[in-house]
Parts: C-alpha cells; structure tokens; sequence
C-alpha cells in the first residue's frame, strides 16, 4: 500500500481512477513543495493502476504562471516516460489567453475542453486500438451511422464525477 | 405873567436836554430794533422754507416767498385769505383739525399734513406749527413753517414697494435664500424654502455657521469661494454639499453676493438650490447612456465577429473587416467562450472578409489558434487568397503551425470528416 | 468633477503564500477598478512571477501595487529587492519562452503582459522592476 499519502494537499479527491485515466484535479495556488508531492502522487498511482490516460484538470486554476507551465511540462514528460499520456483539460479562457500571450502554449500537450472530452478521447483510443484489425472490414458500418455512434459515444457516458469549463 | 426865574429856565434846559438825549437813546435802540427787525424779516422773506403767520381764527397775515410758490400763489393773492384755503374738504376734516386741536392744547405741534396747490393738486408737507405769545403768555397769533415732503414721501413709498416686493420673493422662493455672517459664518436669516431644505428652524440655524452644515471635504473650496468674493464681491454658481438636520447630505448650488449692513458689517446673500433631482436624472442618463453604448458595443461585436455553430461541436467564424489589436482581443475572447458554449472540437475561421493580412492580423490568428487549442479545438483556417498568402511568406510570417485551406466548403467537409460525419445525398 | 484617487497596496514579499496573497488582491483590485478579467488576470500573473524571483533569488523584498482612479486609469506594480541584480537585463527582457529559464522567463513573459515595463537592476546591489497596465 501506499505509505506517502496526501500531505500539503488536503483534498482526498485530488487524484482519482477513472476507467483507464486518471484524473488529477490540480489545486491552486500551490507551492513548490506542494508540487513535488503532487507529481510524486500523481506518478505512483498512474503506476499502481496502469493509467493509459493522466488527466491534469485546471479547472480550479485562474493564475497559471511560468511555474505551473513548467509544472505541467515535467509532469507530462516524467508520464510519459512511465508510458502514460498527459493530457490537459479545464483551462479558463482568460488563463488561456494568458498564457498564448506568454508564448506558453503546451504544443507538445493534448487539450481538451473538460473531462467528458478526456474519456471521450481515452475510451476511442481503446475501441480503436481493439478495432484495428476489424477497421476495413466495418468501413461499410461506420459510414452508414457515423453520427449516431458518435453520439451514443456521447451521450452513453453516466458520470460519477464532473469537471465543468469555468470561465 | 410870571416871569420864570433864570434858574426855571436853566432846569427846563436841562430836562429838555435830558428828554432829547432819551429820545436820541429811544431812536437808536428802536432803529436797532427796526434794522434786526429787517434782518429777520429778509431772513423770512428769503429762507426756502415756507413761513406763513395768521391770527388765531386763521386768517393770514403773512406769508412768505417761499410758502406761496410752494402753493402756486403770489403773496398778493393770498393776504387776506384764511389758511383753509390750503386744504381740501378731505384734509381740513381729517388732518388738520385733529392737528389744530393737539397745537392749540400743546402750543406747538409737528407733523405731516396734506396741502392743496391753487392748481388743484395735492401734496404732502411737513410742518411745525407753533402758537405765538406774548411775555404774559398770551397767544397772539399763529406762525407755521412748511416743507414740500413729496420726493420724500414718493421715494419712501417706492423703499416700502421694493421691500414689500423683496420679501415676496423671499418668503415664496422656491429657491433657499439665507443671509450669513461674513466673518463667522453664522446664519442671520434664512427663508423657509431653505430651512425645509436643511430641516432645521429658523432658531436652531441662527446658532449654526454654514461650516456645521458643510462637509470637510469642501474646505478647499469654502476658501475659494471666500477669495472670489474678497476679489469681485460674489461667488459662484458653486456646487457643495448640505448636511440635513438628519445627516444625510444632498447636493446644492449656491451663488452669493458680499453685502453690508446700515452698521457697516459684512453679510453674504445666497441663493440656495437644492439639486439632487437634478444630480439623479444626470447620474441616470448618464448610466442609461452608458447602457445603450454598451448594448451598441456588444451588439456591433456581435454583427461584426458572429459565431454560426454547424452540426453538433463545429462552429464557424466569419471573420469581416479590418483585425486591429482591440479587436484581436476580442475576437479571440468570443471565440474561447463560443468553443466553451458550443463544446466545440473544430472551429472554422473565415478570413474571406479581412482586407489585410499582415505580420499583426498573422500574429494575432497565430494566438487565436494556439488559445483555441487549450481548449480542445481545433482550428482550420479558410479563406486565405492568393495575395494574402504571398503577403504571409513574403513577410516570413511562420504559419506552419497553422491549417490552412482555401475556401469555407472544404474547411467544412475536413471538419467533417475529422468527427467522423459524412454528408450523403438526401 | 472628476475624482481622482490613489490607492496603495503593499505586500512583503518573504515565503511563497505571500506571493499567492499578493497576485490575488492584485486580481481584485484590477477587477474592482474595472479591468476585464483577463487582463486583470495578466496583472495577477505578472505580481505571481515577479513574486516568485524576488522569493527564489532574493530571498526577500517587497511588491507594491498602486491603484490610480480618475482620469488615466491604470494599475502599476513594483517589485524590489535587495537580491543578487540581474546581470544582463536587455538579454533577460529579449529572451522567449522557448529560450529562457527561471527569472529570465518571468520578466520577460512579464513584458508581454504590461504596457510599461521598466526594470532597473544592479549586480550585488537588488533589483527594481515597476510595471505599469492601462485601462483602455
């Protein structure tokens, strides 16, 4: 088991499995220790479960200065050599405008809007890697209904959790 | 015949003499009494006040230049005459008897009577009247001086008029009109349009200065407005503040003028108008302009950057007319809030309508796309012309992270095709 | 009658929750003056950044933020210290994101955020960076 639990960071829901990702609600206004032991957690249980998907969720962020660029930066890399992908959601538009505006602009990171994107995107990537060997022979199928599956894709998913864009 | 003896006629001599030298003395002192006599006499004759003499019954026996002509008579016509003849029916009646009787009780009386001219018109006089004895005490006639009082009367008439005036204007101004102290501030008077102004009684602001109904933060201006008057004798139009007997504070226009009294004190008159009407419907307008300019920003904004969302999750951008820095921001802004709305993943960016492409508008696109991006869109850029695209390379502008295709058509079908949504004929 | 008014705030900067005090009643006050929010989010991130140096390599000094109403509109920040000084400020203030580290990338980044940057800085001596963003 885990002996490093949460320590500056006080939120126990900080860090969740959810299916094949996991989800990390990032805090604001950390400090740098607060950091280090938010990577270091956020690394062990990407392991301990075998996350294909790391999810870094700013929706709770409205100051996103260099630090947390080069924050998000390490933490992306440190996954990615585990083998996991970062990807980054929740951004608030005045945060975003920021940032391009500082030249910060994560172009080696994965975005999306919010967390239903995030496992939109992670359950496609598992039917495509499961349907690869059957992709030609269902072209026909796909074209017939592709709006519809795109949609059941959609709408099938039932959220015990929910991160919402702010502004 | 008795012969008088040398000695009888030597004492007839002499009190002859002595009868001669009274005499002389008698002439003398009654040719100094004639000459005063003359004196006042010419002094009667000449004065401008009009003199006039009668006996006790009224009939005149003397009047001078000056009493005639202020009647319109020569003196000729009026000897003999009684002093009735000065009055009409109304003033014997009402004015001059009462007066008569209080001269005959005192011996002497003062007043203002009213006189008639041979003309026919009447005037206003002042006179003294006064009852002449003798040693014994006895009367002997009457004498009375006379003064033509009309301007007097006429220009008191025309002080009581503008008074009367004054204090209307005063009392039913809507406007509050006080009088302070120049020196101290104090209130010495003050309408009732201004004490329903400030909620006090008039006692209650006469032991008050305009400092206790001022706020502090006008003691700069209170200066100014006591230089402006040290330099020109008025001040103002002069927008404070009051504070009303129950604290709250309203805001007024005051204009005043330096004054003195009979005493020789310096007194201040203002005008006093109560503007928080004025101030609200300012302050409204004001608002409500701003509103409507607001609603106008928005809705050009709007007209000029519209966002049109195409099938679920694409939206698409026109963008028409020039990009300048402002409206880069704001571009970009609509377009994070409508990818946040929309829950957009491809965002088509219609560049058809800007005239010009430069390094700027580049730039600008450039962050668009990047911000676009950390939401969880995608951009494709369409509308690029010929020339717009030899402008980008020419000036080395690096669009290399950027998709790009001609035309809006295509950029829908790549959009399409990326969601996995193929169009098929009906 | 217009009014015009200064308003001071003053933040000692030692430890990083000083800095995260700072940026935030920088963000309201931006806000509270009329700013947009993403701008007063820029005036936010650039008191964070500058903050950050100021606790990384001075160890301590101060942030001041003045709010001027009225007329000319504007917030602007200063932040000093009595820290090591930057060696090379032209090279600091041209360097990019892709190019800088540490301080460099947070006065730089800083630049792009304000409309006025000025940064006066003397080796051994300290550092003052006064930033000035205007209400358009």
């Amino acid at each position: 088991m885990d002996t490093m639990e949460t320590a500056e960071i006080s939120e126990i829901s900080t860090i969740q499995k959810l299916e094949n990702l996991l989800l990390v609600a990032v805090p604001r206004d950390m400090t740098d220790s607060d950091v280090l032991s938010l990577r270091r957690q956020v690394l062990q249980k990407a392991r301990r479960y075998h996350s294909h998907w790391v999810l870094l969720d700013f929706s709770r962020v409205d100051i996103c200065d260099s630090f947390f660029g080069r924050f998000i930066q390490s933490t992306a890399r440190m996954a990615d050599l585990m083998g996991a992908n970062v990807i980054v959601s929740g951004l608030q538009d005045m945060v975003v405008e920021t940032m391009v505006e500082l030249g910060m602009t994560l172009s080696n990171i994965q975005a999306v809007l919010d967390l239903d994107e995030a496992l939109a995107l992670s359950r496609k990537s598992q039917t495509d890697s499961a349907s690869i060997s059957q992709q030609e022979s269902d072209e026909q199928e796909k074209e017939a209904s592709p709006a519809d599956s795109q949609l059941e894709r959609s709408t099938s998913i039932d959220m015990p959790l929910e991160t919402r864009s702010e502004v | 015949m008795t012969e008088k003896t040398k000695e009888q006629l030597v004492n007839e001599l002499a009190e002859a003499r002595d009868r001669i030298a009274e005499l002389e003395t008698s002439e003398a002192e009654l040719k100094q009494k004639e000459q005063e006599l003359r004196r006042l006499g010419l002094a009667i004759e000449q004065t401008a006040e009009g003199v006039a003499t009668a006996d006790l019954e009224g009939n005149i026996q003397f009047t001078n230049e000056a009493w005639a002509a202020m009647h319109g008579y020569t003196v000729e016509e009026i000897l003999g005459q009684h002093l009735s003849m000065f009055h009409t029916e109304e003033q014997l009646k009402n004015e001059v008897t009462p007066f008569n009787e209080q001269t005959l009780a005192k011996g002497q009386n003062k007043g203002e009577l009213g006189h008639v001219r041979k003309d026919g018109t009447t005037f206003p006089t002042r006179m003294t009247v006064t009852v002449v004895k003798d040693d014994a005490g006895n009367p002997l006639g009457l004498m009375a001086t006379a003064r033509d009082i009309t301007e007097q009367v006429e220009r008191q008439a025309a002080l009581r008029e503008s008074e009367q005036r004054f204090r209307g204007l005063y009392e039913s101004s809507p406007l509050g009109i006080i009088l302070n102290d120049y020196e101290t501030g104090d209130y010495q008077e003050a309408n009732d349009a201004f004490l329903e102004m400030v909620g006090y009684t008039l006692d209650e602001l006469n032991q008050l200065s305009y400092w206790d109904l001022t706020p502090e933060k006008y003691s700069d201006q209170e200066d100014a407005q006591i230089r402006s008057m040290e330099e020109s004798g008025h001040y103002g139009p002069y927008e404070k503040e009051y504070i009303h007997k129950d604290g709250t504070v309203f805001p007024v226009v005051l204009n005043g003028v330096v004054t003195t009294d009979n005493k020789g004190r310096k007194l201040i008159w203002s005008t006093v108008e109560d503007i928080s009407e004025r101030k609200r419907a300012e302050e409204e307008r004001e608002r409500l302009q701003q509103e409507v300019i607001e609603a106008q920003k928005q809705a050009l904004q709007e007209l000029s950057t519209p966002i049109i969302p195409i099938m679920d999750r694409i939206i698409v951008m026109p963008l028409v007319g020039s990009v300048d820095t402002m409206r880069a921001r704001d571009i970009m802004r609509r377009l994070l809030a409508g990818i946040r709305e929309h829950r957009a993943k491809v965002v088509i960016l219609d560049i058809t309508g800007v005239p010009i492409v430069d390094s700027g508008v580049a730039d600008h696109l450039n962050k668009t796309v990047q911000a676009a991006r950390l939401k969880g869109a995608r951009t494709i850029v369409t509308g690029i012309s010929d020339a717009v695209a030899e402008t980008i390379v020419d000036l080395g502008i690096d669009w290399s992270g950027i998709e790009t295709l001609s035309d809006l058509q295509t950029g829908l079908v790549v959009a399409l095709n990326s969601l996995n949504v193929k169009l098929s004929k009906a | 009658m217009a009014e015009e008014s200064s308003n001071r705030l003053e933040f000692s900067i030692k430890e990083l929750p000083d800095v995260v005090r700072a940026r935030r009643r920088g963000m309201e006050a931006a806000i509270n003056m009329g700013f947009h929010p993403a701008e007063a989010n820029k005036v936010a991130v650039v008191i964070s950044e500058l903050g950050r140096n100021i606790e990384q390599y001075a160890g301590e000094g101060t942030i001041i933020l003045l709010t001027h109403t009225g007329e000319n509109r504007h917030i602007q920040i200063t932040a000093e210290d009595q820290g090591p000084g930057i060696p090379d400020v032209d090279r600091v203030l041209k360097g990019g994101y892709s190019t800088s580290q540490g301080l460099g990338l947070g006065v730089s980044g800083s630049k792009k955020l304000m409309d006025e940057f000025e940064v006066r800085s003397v080796v051994g001596k300290g550092t003052t960076i006064r930033a000035v963003k205007w209400l358009r």
